[in-house]
């Protein structure tokens, strides 16, 4: 991993994403969930930045958020120069060539009464790009680019495997040649099995067309072998980001600390050793966040301060940000990591 | 056998690629429909209406409106069912059977006229207001609410009064005042179909708002388009005979079956084959069309759920 | 342990159903065992039979469409297959006990918690009602609920995701069953969560001395907390071994691959993964001979037309396939 960034691709500032929850009582103040609560952060060009982080942590919201498929509460997401929030919505429309998304759930996100080739094919038609003729032909290239059949375009999305139907999703993100991609979660629906394949194919297809991926996934063991930087996030905000090597090998956040232990690892001589970070309670609501450090409800290092004080997003190392007051200072568990 | 492994192992596991499309579903649907006896029956009734309208000259033994000599009887009263006049005829000496299945034609034009045009206008309404929301949902949705709260009889008459009772005019008023329901169905459908992932992806990828709602969310209304249509038909052709059986629908000499029964209001003691035979064939079709509609919607739905 | 010894005994367990093109057989003729007080692991991916092998244990297939089509299945010495629906009842929830997936769907969203929990105390052990609802709080303070008295008048929705499946397992053991199956517990958890639960789970499943049955897809789940392995695959078990064997001996090209295709957060980044090819079969249309083989890359001629019998290969190791296939020769 090359330690000189290069130049983002996408400035994110102060992002905040809040829903309307209805009203406490017929007169109270509007509720909201802040779903994202302020990410500042830079995606630069060639790189995989893993988002990583339980269910409600706002990661799925944030990616969304940047193609603008969610209306951002403020801030700015800036890209070729224009922010994105801002821009009108037909000239959106023609940034969508750029950027892209893969969905989590295949079977969602195709429409069982689309063919394969009108579901891939329709972002060339939006764009105007080539004539029916040399549409097809791309639509049978793009199938075979992700492991498909050319013959497969006549058929329906149910006729597919879920990791079939994956990859049509891809081919489709892929229809217009973009730069940009969010992977909001592209294999948590899919069977183990065949998990290594898409992974493997994602790879491959970012080498071979240069994109840049925003990888949004809960599983730290996958986010590792993909990613090139990663942010964990909890509750809308990010608590560490790091280089990969540097956060797996040397975790400065207590979150990113349980979360490791938490893994699962199929290894069970290193399973009866290790000793886990059990969090205490549950994930509190994104209506109502704590106040001060938004973890401080179940992080084992909490104190007073925690509680008052909504800690500093510092940089502890070379590109290694964290936002806990006692980062840095000595812990007494020893998390047996590998060598990165 | 190498080929074999070596195929599957290129194309992802696929083990059977001229799998069809849609399997069979043709050929589900239809030995489902043979084992449902009311279903049968409508479907039969349906066809039997559609063929009769159609082929109506060709079938009609006399035309519908010579009055025959030998129609009347020696008082000048309608004749009863005989090997001439199969059904018999009316008080002007004209065959019944032959201006029964004249009137199956006029049903058949404003039912199916009527009706699609009160589901093109419903799905518009409803559709629009689904997915662009705010204030144009509010409009839409209120007109809706209005128009459902009138009483469409009165209405229809009122409408018909002012204009004239042409055929085209009974079409449009009949789609004007039947349009509301459909648009309420197809407004909670699009509500929660514009909420599936599949309309994110279209939006990533640069829909606008009308092709995602043709192309993307219309396909998966086609079978509540289906079932609403036939069982519109059933709901249209009442209406189109309650509004000439009260004399501002289609005009005599043109038999229609609403018509045809109010001529023969002062005859029913007398001569009741001329609104038996009317009254029989409106509720034959009207039931027909309801129980060929009830059966799409139950098998319709399941499967949509399957492919969905 | 002689047969007659083992806790439960499944021999030729086969479970069908009646499907659009014909009949799904989901559970191929399965043979395992479970000893009292051990924690055996089911692993395998969706659509491979495992859920619907733990229904057919507790006879809760729906019939039909489904059907137990043949085998025998032993707890404690009695045929499960042959009991009569009342017995069985009185075996469920008592005896052998059930938490599945989604603690969502399995709690009554209408019925405050304690009564879901005293039903069952009361049916099962009698006593009064305030016997039972003195067993229902101990056994929420056991599963780690704070104020079991307050929350046991809750319904289920104030309870959040992971809290409810701790009211789910407390239901399980609230009757000191002897066998307890456990059908992905953690799965729609968080992974946070997920810890905890797995360590609640053995830590209950001993206090009682209860066996489990942990089924699941993830295989670092089972490392931890299970002293034996089977792995299903598309109705069949391919291979049954001790932890250890699963995990440092492998012997099934398809328990070598996923070993293989899983990132491993301990270890050196590989360049690239190591895959499977192809996609787990569908049940209808399961490949002839050895199911795995349209996706295995020692495939020959035999294992097209010959299905694999379980065959042993160390002390408690079993596998089903026709070679000796190892970790090393798969890398």
């Amino acid at each position: 991993m090359t330690a000189v960034p290069a130049d983002p691709l996408i400035q994110v500032r102060e992002l905040r994403t809040y829903f309307a929850a209805g009203r406490r009582g017929l007169l109270g103040p509007q509720r909201q969930v802040r779903a994202v609560d302020g990410l500042t952060f830079d995606i630069y060009r060639g790189e995989t930045l893993g988002l990583v982080g339980e269910s409600g942590c706002g990661k799925s919201t944030t990616g969304r958020t940047i193609l603008q498929l969610v209306r951002a509460t403020s801030g700015e997401i800036i890209y070729d120069g224009r922010d994105l929030c801002r821009i009108s919505p037909r000239e959106m429309r023609g940034m969508r060539r750029r950027l892209q998304i893969i969905f989590q759930d295949p079977s969602a996100s195709l429409s069982s009464r689309m063919r394969v080739s009108q579901i891939v094919g329709d972002a060339l038609q939006i764009h105007h790009l080539g004539t029916r003729q040399t549409r097809r032909k791309r639509v049978g290239e793009l199938l075979e680019i992700v492991g498909l059949h050319p013959s497969h375009a006549r058929r329906f999305p149910h006729e597919f495997s879920g990791g079939q139907r994956q990859r049509i999703g891809i081919a489709r993100a892929l229809a217009v040649n973009p730069e940009f991609i969010v992977c909001d979660e592209p294999i948590s629906a899919l069977d183990v099995s065949i998990r290594a394949q898409i992974i493997n194919l994602l790879e491959d297809l970012q080498r071979e067309f240069g994109l840049t991926y925003l990888f949004i996934a809960h599983d730290l063991s996958v986010v590792r072998h993909i990613c090139t930087r990663v942010a964990v996030m909890y509750l809308g905000k990010f608590m560490e980001l790091a280089p990969r090597d540097a956060l797996y090998a040397d975790p400065l956040h207590p979150y990113t600390r349980a979360l490791m232990s938490a893994v699962p690892i199929p290894d069970p001589d290193i399973e009866d050793r290790r000793r886990r970070i059990i969090l205490s309670g549950d994930v509190p609501t994104p209506l109502d966040p704590p106040s001060g450090c938004v973890f401080n409800t179940r992080c084992p290092l909490a104190t007073e301060r925690c509680r008052q004080e909504v800690p500093q997003w510092r940089e502890m190392g070379p590109g290694h940000w964290v936002a806990c007051h006692y980062a840095g200072t000595p812990r007494e568990e020893d998390l047996p990591m590998g060598a990165a | 056998m190498q080929e074999e492994i070596a195929r599957s192992l290129i194309y992802a596991g696929e083990e059977d690629l001229d799998f069809p499309a849609e399997s069979g579903l043709w050929r589900r649907m239809g030995s489902s429909l043979l084992r449902d006896r009311a279903a049968l029956f409508g479907a039969f009734v349906v066809l039997a209406f559609a063929l009769v309208a159609v082929f109506a000259p060709l079938i009609a033994p006399h035309s519908p409106d010579t009055q025959y000599l030998d129609g009347l009887s020696l008082t000048g009263s309608p004749v009863p069912p005989n090997h001439k006049f199969l059904l018999g005829t009316d008080d002007l000496g004209r065959d019944l059977l032959s201006r029964l299945l004249y009137g199956a034609r006029v049903s058949l034009v404003v039912g199916i006229l009527a009706n699609g045009l009160a589901m093109i206008i419903g799905v518009a309404v409803g559709a629009v207001a689904a997915y662009v929301g705010g204030w144009t949902a509010t409009i839409l949705m209120r007109i809706t609410d209005i128009m459902m709260a009138f009483p469409v009889l009165l209405f229809a008459i009122a409408l018909i009064a002012i204009t004239s009772p042409s055929l085209t005019n009974i079409i449009i008023v009949i789609a004007i005042l039947y349009w509301t329901t459909t648009a309420r169905i197809i407004y909670g459908m699009v509500l929660s179909l514009k909420e599936r992932e599949f309309v994110d992806a279209a939006r990533a990828i640069g829909a606008s708002g009308p092709r995602i709602l043709g192309l993307y969310i219309l396909p998966h209304l086609t079978s509540v388009i289906i079932v609403y249509t036939t069982l519109g038909v059933a709901t249209t052709v009442l209406v189109e005979a309650s509004l000439s059986f009260v004399g501002i629908g289609v005009q005599p000499p043109t038999p229609s079956w609403g018509n045809m029964i109010n001529e023969a209001q002062g005859y029913y003691r007398s001569d009741p084959w001329m609104m038996l035979f009317p009254g029989i064939a409106l509720v034959i079709t009207v039931l027909g069309f309801n129980l060929l509609g009830d059966w799409l919607r139950d098998t319709l739905d399941p499967v949509q759920n399957k492919l969905g | 342990m002689t047969a007659a010894e083992h806790l439960l005994q499944v021999w030729g367990l086969k479970t069908e159903f009646a499907g659009r093109h014909g009949t799904v057989v989901a559970v191929n003729g399965v043979d395992f065992y479970i000893d009292a007080g051990e924690t055996v692991g089911l692993v395998g991916e969706s659509g491979c039979g495992k859920s619907v092998t733990a229904l057919s244990l507790m006879r809760l297939v729906p019939d039909p469409p489904g059907r137990i089509a043949g085998g025998s299945v032993q707890f404690k010495g009695r045929e499960l297959l042959s009991l009569s629906k009342r017995a069985m009842r009185g075996l469920r929830g008592k005896e052998i006990s059930m938490i599945f997936q989604d603690p969502l769907t399995s709690l009554n969203p209408m019925m405050r918690i304690e009564r879901q929990m005293t039903e069952g105390i009361r049916l099962h052990l009698g006593g009064s009602r305030r016997e039972a609802r003195d067993r229902a709080i101990e056994m929420l303070r056991l599963v780690g609920i704070p104020q079991a008295e307050r929350r046991i008048r809750d319904y289920p929705h104030q309870f959040s995701g992971g809290m409810r499946q701790r009211v789910v397992i407390a239901i399980a053991l609230s009757c000191n069953p002897s066998l307890v199956l456990a059908d992905e517990p953690t799965t729609a958890l968080d992974v946070t969560i997920q810890a905890q639960i797995l360590e609640l789970i053995q830590k209950a499943t001993n206090e009682i001395n209860a066996a489990a049955l942990l089924i699941t897809h993830d295989l670092g789940v089972v490392a931890g907390a299970c002293q034996r392995v089977l792995v299903m695959y598309a109705g069949s078990i391919v291979e049954e071994a001790s932890r250890r064997d699963i995990f440092y001996n492998p012997r099934h090209p398809y328990t070598i691959g996923l070993l293989q295709s899983v990132p491993r957060i301990d270890r050196p980044r590989p360049e690239r993964l190591l895959q499977i090819e192809g996609s787990p079969p569908d049940l209808a249309r399961v490949p002839r001979g050895c199911p795995f083989h349209p996706r295995c890359r020692f495939a020959t001629e035999r294992c097209v037309v010959e299905t694999p019998e379980l065959r042993a290969v160390g002390s408690g190791h079993t596998v089903a396939c026709h070679y000796d296939i190892t970790r090393e020769e798969v890398a």
